[in-house]
């Protein structure tokens, strides 16, 4: 068996539509329609021998006469003629004894079960209530009927879905249609589609019309139905007979039926020739339908994926933006802890020392004296900092989440009607469910700066321990502030004391002339930038894996490329009438 | 007794009321889903509740080549439609209708359809109208049809034995079996081979798609045909007295269905019966778009937006004041403003600490030179960094949470004003008073907290209120007095000693000297020891109306925002609460008004009597079964 057909089969039961769009139903009947044709159809021929019998199905509308036509063909009673409606539920296959090999079971009509009719009248019966759909295969050795395997189909047309979806696999099947009508049905839309989907599939075809149709009606058949098949069909008119046909009126009619539908053998390979090429075409076709809603709705959904990043993304700016504009205190944590990495032995004890002890009787006077805590201005500046942007962060994530939940609306395109199965449960977080996830990005997000103090401060110790000069000239300087300022400076004056500031300034100013002096680099504006985009990195994989993570869920996942480009390449070379 | 003409079903108050609440309901996201429908549906039965009085309307319904016309030109005992072989034949309808009723009771029929007037008696209460097929190729031939079928009040359903199964018959029968009823024709008995077996298979079959007992009439229309042209051209009359031919099958019942078992109060009960189960249908329908366990949903939103409006002030006054309590210059104010109101004796000594601090600590620096009105400039100066914008994304955000929850519970939060507007555009409908809603809370909560702030602090340090006032001056000089009074006391004895040897004056105020400086050290010391007291009292009052002024947001936030936040999604919730309880109402009054059971009593409208059922001439019987033997 053909490779590419295998691959073909496995892909067209891999792939799905998504569920709930308007036209999902319609497609999901394609896709299986597909599915059908290249079951029934290409893979059953890529099994069979070149010199194989066609297949002519008999098919036409409730009870307009197929069994009995059937049963003229084969000159035998098989199919059980009735005047009630769908009296043929299971498709009876009369093949030729010799024909047998060519047809293995599995390989013709693999979903049915096969049935072999010993005796003609069993047919009737033998089907009833939901059993899986099956076929009798009843083998002859009717010289006449030699070259042909004959089918007689159920109706196309009844309530039945049943049945119109057998006679639909065995107009897949046919090679050639004896298309069964009557002057009652021979304008019916359901009819002429049929005819019209025979044409399209290349099938040979014959079209009888039963029931004692006259000559206007043949003609009104001939000027007003044939030529809009775009194809020729050969016709022939049979008489109206109540109970059937009779032996004595029948002989004409029955000669000129059979030279019709049994061509001389050698036309037989070329209708089947016809008949796969058109199945190819049409499959083609189909597939190409398939495959491009598939890319529809991949690129629908992918373009909804890379809006929702999009979004974020423009989130995340905005919160950039919105730390630049706040003061960047995490420099001034570096230079502190860079001073104290570099202690001056004695004088560092005595400085922490007297400060220490300071600081304790400043602190405890404060609050014997104020009855609360003394907080330095640093503290409290950083505390109105952390509330600040925690407000910022909550409200960037309430509206990425409104922005998000919106997205499929405006991009869904044709699948709109899907959208809200998508997005039933995004919007409605609660007020503590939110709340943690900007505690969690808070306490993410502090973290990652105390890391980066810490980087930044090795970093920096390493390359001052490699200039010994720049290192000294450090600590030279630090002593000497120490000295100079440090002992004045204290917790009595609240914290704000100037000389805290000035320390803190002078120490900056001299440490950066150090640092930049030993090739260190600790520019405010430089460094601000790479931390506010560090920061805002952590915040869109926060958003990511919260707000976006919720919707990107729900989507459905659509196509595999690759499938999706095998099918492509499937949908080319059958639309040029080739198998893969 | 107009009015009961007007109204002779009783359903025109509850139609009227069904209307008004699908017009008004715009709350539920399916059923605007489904509204074209719903509105078309009510049309429909605005229609049909016009027409209650106007003649029965019969339709002849069949595909295409099943002999409606034929059966049509039998029924008329003339070529009234043309009937042939070719398929599909008629291509417009044909009215068949009394003329003293007068075209203009065919209603927008009549510039549609071919008028045939006729003076039948029997038939003076209904149209017959030939209509053409639905499964042609022909795509005018079903448009017309499904136009027809709008106003058909029974449809008389023409199959043969090869259509009487299609798939599309089925189908119109599934769409239009609640408001229309159906009497089955079994056509072109004479090419049948066993009529009474497809009559019961085709019974089966309807059973199986929701019409059970259908009644099913078997005939040949061109054998009835074919006899009155006979007839016609013997002269003898073609409706009345017709000889019926072998095939005829149950001509006589079919026509003794259409002219006398439809008699006018049938021709009501069918009508008012029809009526009432398209009026169900449509309240099933509405019902199948209206979430269910809605009280329960809403007390869900609600509290669920109680809790988001909760977090939203929170949020709020946190932006305003969190910055403030961490803001060192003003506690410093505060600090200074406190300490120095104090009354007496003691808020000298504090008046004389504090003077001393602001001129050593740079925090009370700028507290010295303060006024009431420097404080208001700084409260607004520090307010002034909270941004209007952020404010408005914030408050914009929370009522985008409100319409999603809502959106997830299964309603569409609309205003009621607002239904001109297509789906998913009007949901914006609180948006367009936030941003002045913010712009007035930022500014009311700047004016506010500046204007608020002085009363909080003479509030917060018992100024304004005399009891409390007075009452800090004893608690706080309580000590220090004693002290004054002891010493003033232990002076005067000393300025009269009881020894009784007189100094002088000179000398005793001189002896007394180191007494008032005891004096005066002990009411410094009684000083301090208060100071402690003192500042933790300061911090506490710092404290306190750092907290009352968090209160001017919440009021803010209720007078700017209120309309916005509070009394819309207030009203959207009662407005969806409403409209369910009105339809609840309006559900139990149908139960009430319509007939209980709707499937047995209306089908039984045109169920055969128990007469019917045996052929309604033993003759026509006798005569059909040997027939079918002899063919």
């Amino acid at each position: 068996m053909n490779e590419g057909l295998t691959q073909l089969q496995d892909d067209l039961t891999a792939v799905s539509f998504v569920p709930g769009t308007e036209s999902a139903a319609d497609y999901e009947a394609l896709l299986s329609r597909t599915a059908r044709l290249l079951r029934v159809k290409l893979t059953f021929e890529s099994r069979r021998a070149p010199d194989a019998a066609p297949f002519v199905v008999i098919a036409g509308g409730t009870n307009v006469g197929k069994s009995t036509v059937f049963n003229w063909l084969v000159g035998e009673k098989i199919g059980s003629s009735s005047p009630l409606a769908r009296h043929t539920k299971a498709p009876t296959i009369y093949v030729p004894r010799s024909e047998l090999p060519n047809i293995p079971e599995g390989v013709l009509l693999p979903s049915y079960a096969r049935m072999t009719l010993e005796r003609p009248e069993d047919a009737a019966h033998e089907v009833e209530g939901e059993a899986p759909v099956s076929y009798f295969l009843r083998l002859h050795e009717n010289p006449e009927a030699a070259g042909r395997v004959l089918i007689d189909s159920p109706d196309i047309d009844s309530t039945h879905d049943r049945n119109r979806r057998v006679a639909e696999d065995l107009l897949f099947l046919a090679d050639q249609v004896v298309f069964v009508s009557t002057p009652e049905k021979y304008n019916d839309e359901l009819c002429v589609r049929y005819l019209k989907r025979a044409v399209e599939l290349q099938k040979g075809l014959t079209c009888v019309l039963n029931k004692g149709a006259d000559k206007d009606v043949e003609q009104d058949f001939l000027t007003v139905v044939v030529p809009g098949l775009g194809g020729k069909a050969a016709t022939i008119c049979l008489p109206y007979e109540r109970e059937g046909p009779s032996p004595t009126t029948d002989a004409p009619y029955r000669g000129e039926l059979r030279q019709l539908v049994f061509h001389p053998q050698q036309d037989a390979q070329d209708l089947r020739q016809r008949a796969l090429s058109g199945a190819c075409v049409s499959l083609g076709r189909d597939l190409s339908q398939v495959t491009s809603r598939l890319r529809e709705e991949l690129s629908e959904l992918d373009r909804i994926r890379a809006e929702v990043d999009l979004v974020l993304e423009a989130r995340r700016d905005d919160y950039v933006a919105f730390l630049r504009s706040l003061e960047f205190y995490e420099l001034d944590r570096v230079f502190e802890r860079l001073m104290r990495e570099f202690r001056i032995p004695v004088l560092d004890s005595v400085y922490d020392g007297v400060r220490g002890a300071l600081g304790f009787m400043g602190t405890n006077l404060t609050r014997l004296v104020s009855g609360r805590q003394s907080k330095n201005s640093k503290q409290s500046k950083l505390e109105a900092r952390a509330e600040v942007d925690r407000q910022k962060v909550k409200e960037l994530f309430e509206s990425a989440r409104a922005d998000v939940t919106e997205l499929p609306y405006i991009h869904a395109g044709t699948m709109r009607q899907a959208v809200p199965g998508w997005v039933a449960t995004l919007g409605g977080v609660s007020v503590e469910q939110s709340n943690a996830e900007v505690d969690a990005f808070t306490k993410q997000a502090e973290a990652e700066t105390e890391r980066w103090v810490e980087d930044e401060t090795r970093r920096h110790v390493e390359l001052l321990n490699k200039h010994p000069l720049a290192r000294n000239s450090l600590r030279a300087m630090k002593g000497f502030l120490q000295i100079g300022f440090g002992l004045i400076s204290a917790h009595l004056t609240g914290g704000l004391g100037p000389w805290d500031l000035l320390i803190g300034t002078a120490t900056e100013r001299a440490t950066k002339v150090v640092l930049e002096s030993a090739g260190g680099h600790l520019h405010y504006q430089s460094m601000k930038k790479e931390f506010t985009q560090k920061r805002g990195a952590l915040f869109l994989e926060s958003l990511r894996a919260t707000v976006g993570r919720q919707l990107v869920e729900h989507l459905p996942p659509g196509v595999d490329p690759a499938r999706l480009e095998r099918l492509d390449h499937a949908a080319a070379s059958l639309g040029r009438g080739e198998l893969p | 007794m107009s009015r009961r003409r007007a109204d002779p079903t009783g359903l025109a108050p509850l139609i009227e009321r069904i209307e008004q609440w699908v017009h008004t309901s715009r709350c539920f996201p399916q059923l605007e889903h489904d509204r074209a429908s719903v509105e078309a549906l009510l049309k429909q039965i605005r229609e049909r509740q016009a027409s209650l009085e106007t003649p029965l309307r019969i339709l002849l319904l069949g595909g295409t080549g099943v002999g409606k016309s034929t059966l049509f030109n039998a029924l008329g005992g003339a070529d009234l439609a043309q009937a042939a072989a070719v398929r599909p034949t008629t291509r417009e309808l044909t009215a068949y209708f009394h003329e003293e009723n007068g075209s203009a009771s065919l209603g927008e029929l009549e510039s549609r359809a071919r008028l045939v007037p006729h003076q039948r008696e029997l038939l003076r209460d209904k149209v017959v109208i030939d209509a053409p097929d639905f499964d042609s190729t022909a795509e005018e031939n079903k448009k017309l049809l499904l136009e027809a079928l709008r106003s058909t009040d029974l449809a008389v359903c023409v199959v043969t034995g090869e259509k009487y199964l299609s798939s599309e018959l089925f189908q119109l029968l599934r769409d239009h079996r609640e408001g229309i009823e159906f009497v089955f024709v079994l056509n072109k008995l004479d090419r049948a081979g066993d009529g009474q077996a497809i009559a019961d298979d085709l019974k089966g079959e309807l059973a199986r798609h929701g019409i059970p007992d259908a009644r099913v009439l078997k005939v040949s229309a061109l054998a009835v045909r074919q006899a009155q042209q006979q007839a016609e051209v013997d002269g003898r009359s073609v409706l009345d007295d017709l000889p019926l031919p072998p095939d005829a099958g149950d001509w006589a019942e079919l026509r003794n269905l259409l002219e006398r078992e439809l008699d006018r109060v049938r021709i009501r009960e069918i009508k008012a019966a029809k009526l009432a189960d398209r009026v169900r249908g449509l309240l099933a329908r509405v019902d199948e778009h209206i979430p269910e366990e809605v009280p329960e949903k809403i007390e869900t939103w609600r509290l669920g937006w109680g809790e988001t409006l909760r977090d939203l002030t929170n949020d709020l006054s946190r932006t305003f004041f969190g910055a403030i309590h961490h803001d060192f210059e003003l506690r410093n104010v505060l600090r200074y403003l406190f300490g120095t109101a104090f009354p007496g004796v003691f808020g000298v000594f504090l008046g004389i600490v504090y003077g001393v601090r602001s001129l050593l600590m740079p925090g009370f620096v700028r507290a010295r030179n303060f006024s009431s009105s420097d404080l208001e400039e700084l409260m607004g100066e520090r307010l002034r960094a909270v941004e209007i914008a952020s404010v408005e994304k914030r408050v914009a955000v929370v009522l985008e949470r409100f319409e999603q929850e809502g959106r997830r519970l299964g309603f569409e939060p609309t205003r009621p004003e607002a239904e001109q507007l297509p789906l998913r555009t009007s949901h914006r409908f609180i948006r367009t008073q936030v941003p002045q809603g913010v712009a007035a809370l930022v500014t009311s909560v700047r004016s506010e907290a500046a204007r608020r702030f002085y009363e909080i602090f003479e509030q917060t340090s018992g100024e304004g209120d005399e009891p409390t006032r007075r009452l800090q001056v004893v608690v706080w000089n309580a000590l220090p007095i004693c002290v004054g009074i002891a010493t003033i006391y232990a002076f005067l004895g000393s300025l009269f000693p009881e020894s009784g040897s007189p100094q002088s004056v000179a000398e005793s105020i001189k002896g007394a000297i180191p007494l008032l400086e005891g004096g005066l050290v002990f009411l410094v010391v009684t000083c301090l020891l208060e100071w402690p007291l003192a500042e933790r009292v300061i911090e506490r009052r710092i404290y306190t109306s750092l907290t009352l002024l968090e209160g001017v947001v919440e009021r803010s936030v209720e007078s700017c925002l209120g309309e916005a936040i509070v009394t819309e999604p207030e009203a959207v919730l009662a407005d969806i609460l409403d409209r369910h309880r009105d339809f609840v109402r309006l559900r139990q009054d149908a139960s009430r008004i319509l007939p209980a059971e709707p499937r047995p009593s209306a089908r039984q409208l045109i169920q055969p009597e128990p007469v019917h059922l045996e052929p309604p001439t033993p003759s026509s019987s006798q005569k059909a079964t040997p027939v079918r033997e002899r063919v």
